[in-house]
């Protein structure tokens, strides 16, 4: 079963993502803030982290960026709205390190636990694979069909 | 909006400041030096039209002259008229002419009559026999012949060594006066022999007085004599004496006359033969001065006049001083003949004499330089009085303008970060909502507890968004004037009980606790209750959303003299003192709330102050960086 850590500090929001995660089969955990969730990530072995950028103290760039720089290797979904952030997310230089991420650039309407359950598979899916190759992969900016 | 960078406006406006700054600067350059070339010009045109003044003054006074010229009319002691007539007659006022041109020749006893007496004297040297001869002679009647044997018998007796004898002879020969003797008077002889007899016979005192005297005479022209014997007379008499510098210069200026009229004399002779103009003025350079001469007649008669300087000063001085400019005259030789006053002026106007007709160059300077320059320099001084205002004004329009634009960008950025925060502060809670009520659709909560947990969500959600909407709706009315307050007497405590309470089952998740303090003896206050809510509201919201991980948050309840004080007190990261004041202002957000994501529109502490004061009451602050924040709201009790 995958295993998948949940940072996002809106309750209810996390509420909801828990329900339809578990829903589709995964393993949640849920975490508030960015410090808890750099704590998380470097105790156990996540399968995928869904990272929310805007977080109380530390935001989701720099959780991103402490993760990647302690090694750990976890894919990571960003989530935003905001057109902005996904530029700068796109501007991160990721490529260089090994990890995929993916941008959700979704428009508010369509951004519910199901699509994001479909993106979460084919996003952990083509980590893995990459992973595997250990090659350096760019980063992809999606849209949910 | 697609604003330009505040400071990318700021560095246009400085520059465009700055040029303009430049360009004053430059222009008042080029206005001072146009300014200083017009007043040059100015100052060059007033000696031009007074050389014009001083040429025509002149000019008028020599025509003055010339149209009355004669002979007789006696100008003072450094001018000299004189004419000239035919038959070699040179008249001028009695005295005055040192010496003359030519003289007439009058007739001279025969030598016939002395040459007996002589042939005794010279040949057989019977210097007694020839006395004899001679005294008798010298009771002839005709003073021709007396004065011819007087001198002769004069002679023999000082070559006879009867020295007394002889001086008396020349006394005697002095009576006869101007009778020519030896080519001249027949008194000047005597004296003259006179006194070399004196200076022979070593009577110094006497040969003083003699020499004095007779220098007297010849200077003030006692007989008419020519160049060649006045030149004689003066320089043998000048041996005997000493003279005072002053007398010599008094003669210099005579000597300098009579050289004048010589020359002019000369000049009407060579005219004479070759017809020629008969008015004339020129210069003459002689004995150290500059001779005026002016004549008018024909080859037959002339009249003229010689003048010194001094004559001219004297005549035209005051005058051209009362033009107010200084003028001095110069020669064709370029010898200055003189200046009404010493002038260091740097302007001068110049008259040359083939312009004028006049005998000199005139050279006419500004008679008060100084003036001129005080004058130029008080204008220059007005006129950078007022560009240095203008700068000063242009400085001063750039600054306040740069400073309004600062604040209206300031003012604009800070309503777009307030326009894009309420954006944000709307969508947290829509899209949790959202989330929640697509599960519920989906059914996929199927536990009676979880989906309690649901609707206590929605609810929560629900009045997230009312009190935001209620917020920005107050906010609003605020802002405009319009918010009513509706005041009622409240017992505070239960105020501050009451929203602490709904605030902490607002905020269960949030893991803060909240102590309340209260004094007992409150004082009675009117307040708006839903106002003073909101406010309160607003400062624990602060509180929580700025501490997270420090849970204790106390609220207390104070009496402070006859004030109401509502104190919130966090553990939150503090607030610099430079932010105290900025931090009430609308849509402005602590640097604290950048440092940390803390989410929020920007107008719950301008509620709070707006309340505050709606009251009669304020709000404070107490806070530093690291050591959390005091708010306190300061109500007024009633009397």
């Amino acid at each position: 079963m995958m295993h998948i850590l949940v940072v996002e500090d809106e309750a209810n929001i996390a509420l909801a993502l828990e329900d339809d995660l578990r829903k589709e089969g995964y393993e949640v955990e849920i975490v508030g803030d960015g410090d808890s969730a750099c704590r998380r990530a470097m105790e156990s072995a996540f399968d995928l982290i869904l990272l929310d950028v805007m977080l109380p103290k530390k935001d989701g760039f720099e959780v991103c960026r402490d993760l990647r720089r302690a090694r750990v290797r976890t894919p990571i979904l960003m989530l935003t709205a905001k057109t902005q952030e996904a530029e700068k997310i796109l501007g991160f230089e990721l490529g260089a390190d090994d990890y995929v991420t993916a941008v959700l650039r979704m428009s508010s309407r369509k951004y519910s636990a199901s699509a994001m359950s479909r993106w979460i598979s084919r996003a952990t899916r083509s980590g893995a694979t990459a992973g595997l190759s250990s090659s350096h992969r760019r980063s992809s900016s999606c849209s949910p069909p | 909006m697609n604003l330009r960078r505040p400071r990318s406006i700021l560095a246009l406006f400085l520059a465009v400041s700055v040029v303009s700054v430049l360009a004053l600067v430059w222009l008042s350059w080029h206005l001072l030096e146009q300014d200083r070339a017009l007043e040059n010009q100015r100052i060059q045109e007033r000696l031009e039209r007074a050389a014009d003044l001083v040429v025509a003054s002149i000019d008028l006074g020599l025509s003055e002259i010339e149209n009355h010229l004669s002979p007789l009319s006696d100008l003072g002691d450094h001018a000299l008229p004189v004419a000239f007539g035919p038959g070699e007659i040179v008249t001028a006022p009695h005295g005055r002419l040192l010496y003359y041109p030519v003289i007439p020749r009058a007739p001279e006893a025969s030598l016939k009559v002395f040459e007996a007496g002589e042939d005794l004297e010279f040949r057989l040297q019977n210097y007694a026999g020839a006395i004899t001869a001679f005294s008798a002679l010298a009771l002839s009647k005709d003073p021709l012949i007396r004065a011819g044997a007087l001198v002769r018998l004069a002679r023999n007796l000082r070559k006879n060594k009867q020295m007394n004898d002889a001086l008396e002879v020349y006394e005697e020969l002095v009576l006869l006066g101007s009778t020519p003797t030896c080519g001249d008077p027949a008194e000047l002889v005597a004296r003259q022999a006179r006194c070399s007899l004196l200076n022979e016979l070593n009577q110094l005192s006497e040969l003083q007085h003699a020499a004095e005297s007779l220098n007297a005479d010849l200077q003030q022209g006692r007989w008419q004599l020519d160049r060649i014997s006045f030149k004689f007379h003066s320089q043998e008499v000048q041996r005997w004496l000493t003279f005072e510098p002053d007398a010599l210069a008094q003669r210099q200026s005579a000597l300098a006359l009579a050289a004048a009229v010589e020359s002019l004399w000369e000049q009407w002779n060579e005219l004479g033969r070759v017809g020629g103009d008969s008015r004339g003025r020129r210069t003459l350079w002689v004995h150290g001065q500059s001779i005026l001469l002016l004549w008018d007649g024909t080859p037959e008669k002339l009249v003229a006049l010689a003048a010194c300087p001094k004559f001219l000063e004297a005549r035209w001085g005051q005058a051209l001083r009362n033009l107010g400019v200084t003028v001095s005259l110069l020669d064709s030789d370029s010898h200055e003949v003189f200046q009404t006053s010493p002038s260091t002026s740097p302007w001068q106007a110049l008259r040359t004499s083939s312009d004028t007709r006049l005998p000199w160059t005139l050279r006419i300077f500004s008679a008060d330089p100084a003036g001129d320059l005080a004058q130029l320099a008080g204008r220059r001084r007005l006129l950078l009085a007022g560009l240095a205002l203008l700068g000063l004004m242009l400085l001063m329009s750039g600054y306040f303008t740069t400073r309004a634009v600062s604040r209206e960008l300031g003012a604009s950025r800070l309503q777009s970060d307030f326009v894009s925060a309420v954006s944000h502060e709307f969508r947290t809670p829509l899209t949790s909502m959202r989330h929640l009520t697509d599960s519920l659709d989906r059914g996929i909560v199927s536990d009676e507890k979880r989906l309690r947990q649901y609707y206590t969500a929605l609810a929560h959600e629900t009045e997230r968004l009312h009190r935001l909407v209620e917020s920005l709706l107050n906010f609003g009315r605020m802002e405009a004037g319009a918010f009513e307050y509706r005041f009622e007497p409240v017992d505070v405590t239960f105020l501050a009980r009451d929203i602490v309470a709904e605030f902490q089952k607002e905020f269960t998740s949030s893991g803060h606790s909240f102590e309340l303090l209260m004094n007992d003896n409150l004082p009675q206050i009117r307040v708006d209750r839903e106002a003073l809510s909101l406010a309160l509201w607003n400062l624990l919201d602060n509180a929580v959303k700025y501490s997270p991980g420090r849970p204790t948050i106390w609220i207390e309840l104070a009496r402070e003299g006859k004030r109401v004080a509502f104190r919130v007190r966090d553990q939150g990261p503090g607030i610099p003192v430079e932010e105290h004041r900025a931090i009430f202002n609308k849509f402005v957000r602590g640097s604290a709330a950048r440092a940390s994501n803390v989410k929020g529109t920007g107008v719950g502490l301008a509620i709070v102050r707006h309340t505050a004061r709606a009251h009669g009451g304020e709000v404070q602050v107490e806070s530093r960086p690291g050591e959390g924040s005091t708010f306190t709201i300061l109500l007024p009790g009633e009397e």
